[in-house]
């Protein structure tokens, strides 16, 4: 039936997404709505590790900061072209993870939350203070990109459509990455670890995959920002706004690509315009995470599934 | 009766591990449960002992229903729980052991130590001892000693002999022998030669069901003969 | 080289006071308790808002501000720590995460988000030979002493200490005996939080007294029982001194990099001693 083609259907969920960000932008604010794109995407890297592996961290700030600082640096003493700012900070992401993986992936539960804490610390303490005078320390460095022809990212509907263009680019590659096998041995992973490790898998390389995926999405997320905003300063890595991005994982429904996608722009929607409203947005924010640990832990799109789902299986009931 | 376990089923998650299991304990009475690991005989006990709840069925111990209560409520009620792996206190001494067994039911510590004693002469000189220190066996004893305090009415005994050399296995064997016709115990034994010796019921358990009840005298000093059923 | 000893030490003395229930609480509940630093920060705040009632008066007003302190931890208790206790670890360290959230953001409401100036109470240096020291930190030094000795016998001779002690090993056990563990080890949170915001009275003066500081001091406890081991009483006390004195010599050096230097020990403990939850 119809809704259940809709429910599995890749190309409507990214038609979805499509159409729903350029009527927002364009009724909105194309460069606002760049930022969320934006955000969606850091978001889908969060959840490898969290919906998908059931680790949370409360340090993955300092994944967005490495792809931020690696664009900023390669644009500021390399050459400041996009394409090579991007694809250094997805490998400095990339390094990163590797680098810090093999330790991080030991421990779960509060042990992996913490250590994830120490490496932001760490991490914002040397783009602050030690590194400051390439970094420039606590005002950060502005850039500007070259452009060439049409290929121009200070262009705000070139940035948005680019933008865009990588979160669909970035939500199928998650998507196939959790229907693949490796998507089954990481939840395999978070429902029972030991039992898949008797079953003779080296559970140990699969997280540390994973968790160089996490923090490569991450790092473009954080690349993809500096382009956007034209400048990187220290609150990309800062340990305090950890809370966006689990708040966003939450929200939306940890496990599923699309409620990646709606957190991240439920959370945007709500510290831009709800700010506007309450002052009080982060007590807000503190209140909602609340509720949502005592009961409202599937996110949305937990919710949504369980009534597409019912509507469903009534359906194949009355037929 | 004083203890009836009415067709009881436990799951663990989704997975279902006692089925429809039914056991009878009378006053005084010492009832064995043998079989192989994984029969589910740690998982019965810890249900009567409350730290496991039934998904069906009742567990009435003197025709109170029992079956989801806390397990300190339990243990108040009278029925002491003795778990498996030795496992004491071992940053506490010996005494300090026993006078936490002595708290909640307001016993008088001395008391409960000099009953210790008279259990067994060794832990004369180990009562100041840090626990941790204590060989299997006397762990085993200190345990034993620790259900006792405020006279409980059942005792749930989860594989006592368990890793222990023979001359300590006599010793606990003695010990218990004692202890029946004073109060009732249910023992988790794999050493069927005790079972045989000191056992008023056996119930066989296999894959989470109960096999074969056994009341008859004979058959049950019959130690082959409880051998071929498992 | 004497006044990094002395630095050290005291702060090494409040990392310990404010550790100590943060590791009891992760020891025998398994929960990251990061409302742990809300009523450190409510015990710094209480004590700004109550010294102008206690007439000027430190002592009448540290007393006031713990007293002050123990409803909101007797509600973060008996509200989210049991609610989740036992059963969702995860979703009780964001439950208690959110706590922090929404008790910052108070603060900063009624307070301001700007630091608020709380003044060293004694005021006068001590003498050692030829050096001088705070009088204040000397204070901070031999109370944080005391407290340890305090717990220590609490802990060993006190029936309640034994309970809790069983407890942390062994919690099935202490159940089978007829011991409601859980009331004992509720009772040991508000004790552990008594303590935090004596803590956060007693850096005040030193310190900055400002509406993040709860998120900070969060931290610190996290690397303090990561390295001395989670419950481990006596690895607290020594985790605490130990990181205390890293804390003064790396600020000696580079002032900056004292907190980060924290983290740095703490990741590398985690390497070689990774713990299971």
């Amino acid at each position: 039936m119809l809704l259940k083609k809709l429910r599995d259907s890749l190309p409507f969920a990214i038609g979805v997404i499509i159409v729903g960000f350029m009527v927002f932008a364009y009724s909105a604010s194309v460069n606002k709505v760049t930022d969320f794109v934006i955000f969606c995407i850091y978001v889908l890297g969060f959840d490898v590790l969290y919906g998908h592996m059931g680790r949370i961290s409360f340090g993955h700030t300092l994944y967005l900061g490495t792809g931020a600082y690696g664009a900023a640096m390669c644009a500021k003493y390399l050459i400041p072209d996009p394409f090579l700012a991007i694809a250094v900070g997805v490998a400095a992401g990339a390094a990163i993870g590797l680098l810090l993986g093999p330790i991080a992936v030991k421990t779960k539960g509060a042990a992996f939350a913490l250590i994830n804490v120490a490496f932001n610390q760490i991490g914002y303490f040397i783009v602050l203070v030690a590194l400051a005078s390439y970094t420039g320390g606590e005002d950060g460095v502005s850039l500007s990109f070259n452009s060439y022809g049409f290929v121009n990212f200070s262009n705000v509907h070139f940035l948005f459509a680019f933008c865009l263009a990588s979160l669909v680019a970035v939500y199928y590659l998650m998507h196939r990455l959790y229907g693949s096998a490796f998507g089954a041995m990481l939840l395999g992973i978070k429902e029972n670890e030991t039992r898949v490790r008797f079953l003779g898998y080296n559970t140990q390389a699969y997280k540390l995959v994973a968790f160089v995926i996490s923090t490569s999405v991450s790092a473009f997320a954080g690349a993809l920002f500096v382009i956007n905003y034209g400048f990187a300063n220290p609150g990309f890595m800062d340990p305090a706004r950890n809370v966006e991005v689990i708040f966003a994982a939450l929200i939306g429904g940890p496990g599923t690509e699309f409620g990646a996608v709606v957190g991240g722009t439920a959370y945007m929607v709500i510290s831009n315009y709800l700010a506007k409203y309450i002052t009080r947005w982060e007590m807000f924010l503190g209140v909602a995470l609340l509720v949502i640990a005592f009961g409202f832990r599937k996110g949305i799109m937990g919710y949504v599934r369980e009534l597409v789902d019912k509507r469903i299986k009534a359906g194949i009931i009355t037929k | 009766m004083l203890l009836n376990i009415d067709a009881i089923n436990v799951h663990y998650g989704s997975a279902q591990v006692l089925h429809d299991v039914s056991i009878n304990v009378k006053e005084r009475e010492l009832a064995c449960i043998v079989g192989r690991n994984g029969a589910g005989k740690t998982t019965l006990l810890k249900t009567i002992g409350g730290f496991l709840k039934p998904t069906r069925g009742t567990v009435t111990f003197e025709g109170r229903a029992i079956s989801g209560m806390r397990p300190d409520k339990v243990a108040l009620l009278g029925v002491k729980y003795v778990f498996q792996d030795k496992r004491v206190f071992g940053d506490l001494t010996v005494r300090d052991n026993m006078e936490l067994a002595a708290y909640p039911i307001k016993a008088n510590v001395d008391e409960a130590v000099e009953r210790l004693f008279s259990i067994s002469e060794k832990m004369k000189r180990l009562i100041d001892s840090k626990a941790k220190g204590l060989s299997g066996g006397e762990r085993q004893i200190l345990l034993i000693g620790r259900a006792l305090v405020g006279s409980p009415k059942l005792l749930l005994i989860d594989e006592p002999t368990e890793g222990l050399a023979a001359i300590v296995i006599n010793d606990i064997a003695r010990i218990l022998m004692e202890m029946k016709g004073r109060l009732s115990m249910i023992v988790v034994e794999q050493n069927l030669a005790i079972v045989s010796r000191m056992a008023d019921r056996i119930y066989i358990m296999k894959e989470g069901s109960v096999l074969k009840e056994i009341t008859d005298e004979a058959e049950i000093r019959d130690q082959a003969y409880i051998e071929s059923l498992l | 080289m004497f006044e990094v000893i002395a630095y050290g030490l005291t702060i090494g003395g409040i990392l310990y006071i404010v550790s100590i229930g943060f590791s009891l609480t992760f020891g025998s509940m398994k929960i990251v308790n990061f409302a742990h630093g809300l009523v450190y920060a409510v015990g710094a705040y209480a004590l700004f808002a109550l010294l102008p009632v206690a007439k000027g008066n430190f002592v009448i007003a540290a007393i006031l501000a713990i007293l002050a302190s123990l409803p909101v931890s007797y509600v973060i208790e008996k509200f989210v720590i049991r609610r989740l206790y036992g059963k969702s670890i995860d979703y009780a360290i964001i439950a208690s995460y959110a706590v922090l959230l929404i008790g910052v953001d108070l603060i900063k409401w009624i307070w301001g988000a700007s630091p608020v100036p709380v003044s060293d109470p004694v005021g006068i240096n001590a003498s050692f030979f030829t050096l001088e020291i705070p009088l204040y930190r000397v204070i901070i030094i031999i109370l944080s002493f005391l407290i340890f000795i305090g717990l220590s016998v609490f802990f060993k001779k006190s029936i309640i200490g034994k309970i809790v002690i069983a407890g942390l090993a062994d919690r099935e056990a202490v159940l089978s005996l007829g011991i409601d563990i859980d009331k004992y080890f509720a009772i040991v949170f508000m004790l552990g939080s008594a303590l935090a915001s004596l803590g956060g009275i007693l850096y005040g003066p030193i310190s900055t007294v400002h509406p993040y500081m709860g998120f900070r001091i969060v931290t610190l406890c996290f690397a303090v029982v990561i390295v001395g081991g989670m419950g481990n009483l006596r690895g607290t006390a020594i985790a605490s001194y130990v990181l205390g004195m890293v804390m003064a010599v790396t600020a000696w050096y580079w002032g900056a990099a004292a907190d980060a230097m924290i983290f740095l020990v703490m990741a590398v403990v985690l390497i070689f001693r990774p713990i299971e939850l």
